[in-house]
């Protein structure tokens, strides 16, 4: 789940020129579309495809009813909106639809910019929603419930495509001492900084999630050890020559500059889930800690 | 509506699609009216009902509507008079 990416739509039909008129008309929108037939549907597990919208046929081979029921039974896809399209006006249809979990139904023929606008205004709604659950409200990096989610999905694709991914907890060094001595309100602005930083300068598939107080993760997609090690030791050498904050008061200025330790952790050797693999990072972080901080440390393989 | 799709060229060619699709099916779908298996043609008139308007035939959206119902009903004349109708006006639009 990356709440920037275009949003995916997948369309259920059995009739492949309305998947055909449709896909047009959403892709023309922005949307990433994706069209399969009922049967497929009926398995929703099989597919990698993860929506954001499920645009569903009503009259099929396999039902559209039982399309609905199946997804809203599965506790990885049941709030995923879901929409019933229909040539059908009955009421008793659209009834069902509803009492069984369908967010609309819009009866065909489409009217496409009405149904456009209707998609859009729902996802500005899941957008807010969205922010809300995963995203931190003071550095805007994803929080712990996103990491919570997104892992195992990120293990589980890793592992379909037989990447690695390395994962990294960073610890802002002597935070306690800089809240102490500035206050919370610098130490605040120090890490809105800090979150700053580190998201310029990893790629922008990766994933900066706040774990914790002054305690990052951050998943590098689809990576080697060495270059991320590589990555957040440049992050170490640009922190040690750039202030985070600058206090200003009468007399001078104050430059803050901080360190922080890191410890980072390889799927698959070093954990074959996200609990190990955080465990793992955790045991190199402390080591990263006892041994000085301000470095960077491998967890060892088992 | 804003209709100013229909006339988008990438659309055009969607357009012809279900076109050309419509007269590959239309013949079998006559066939089995003339067989009398009318669950087949129940499903075609249906999805002609709910598509030929948004493909920009108001005409295929109406002769559908027309379809599903004799074929609900098991009105093979109506059947047998309408689905001739579809293939006629399927060689005569152009694009």
């Amino acid at each position: 789940m990356d709440l920037d990416r275009p949003r995916r739509i997948i369309l259920i039909e059995d009739d492949a020129n309305f998947i055909s008129i449709l896909k047009y008309h959403l892709t023309s929108a922005g949307f990433e579309v994706e069209g399969i037939t009922s049967d497929e549907a009926i398995n929703p597990g099989a597919g990698q495809f993860r929506p954001d919208l499920v645009i569903c046929d009503l009259v099929m081979p396999v039902p559209g009813m039982d399309i609905l029921a199946t997804i809203k039974s599965n506790p990885r896809f049941r709030q995923i909106p879901f929409i019933f399209v229909s040539a059908s006006k009955d009421h008793q249809d659209k009834i069902s639809a509803y009492l069984s979990g369908a967010d609309d139904y819009l009866e065909k023929p489409l009217h496409f910019p009405e149904l456009i606008a209707k998609i859009t205004g729902m996802f500005k709604r899941l957008d807010v929603i969205q922010q809300d659950i995963y995203r931190d409200p003071m550095t805007n990096l994803y929080n712990r419930r996103f990491l919570d989610q997104e892992l195992p999905r990120q293990l589980s694709f890793h592992q379909r495509h037989d990447q690695k991914m390395i994962i990294g907890i960073l610890d802002i060094d002597h935070f306690k001492f800089v809240n102490d001595t500035y206050g919370h309100q610098v130490g605040d602005i120090i890490l809105e900084n800090f979150a700053k930083v580190i998201l310029e300068t990893v790629r922008a598939s990766d994933y900066v999630i706040r774990y914790g107080g002054e305690e990052i993760v951050v998943l590098f997609i689809n990576s080697e050890m060495q270059g991320s090690k590589a990555t957040l030791e440049r992050l170490l050498e640009q922190l040690a020559n750039n202030p985070l904050h600058t206090i200003a008061d009468n007399q001078n200025n104050t430059p803050i500059y901080i360190s922080f330790s890191a410890g980072l952790a390889e799927f698959p050797i070093q954990g074959e889930n996200g609990d190990q693999l955080l465990k793992e990072a955790d045991k190199a972080l402390y080591e990263a800690k006892t041994s000085g901080r301000n470095q960077v440390r491998i967890a060892p393989n088992p | 509506m804003t209709e100013d799709y229909l006339n988008d060229p990438e659309f055009i060619i969607i357009r012809r699609e279900y076109l050309d699709d419509l007269r590959a099916k239309a013949p079998e779908n006559l066939a089995s009216a003339q067989a009398g298996n009318f669950e087949p043609v129940r499903t075609f008139g249906h999805n002609l009902k709910g598509n030929g308007t948004s493909f920009g035939f108001q005409r295929i959206s109406e002769l559908g509507a027309d379809i599903e119902k004799a074929a609900i009903e098991g009105a093979q004349d109506i059947l047998l008079d309408r689905l001739p109708k579809l293939i006629e006006f399927l060689g005569e639009v152009t694009l």
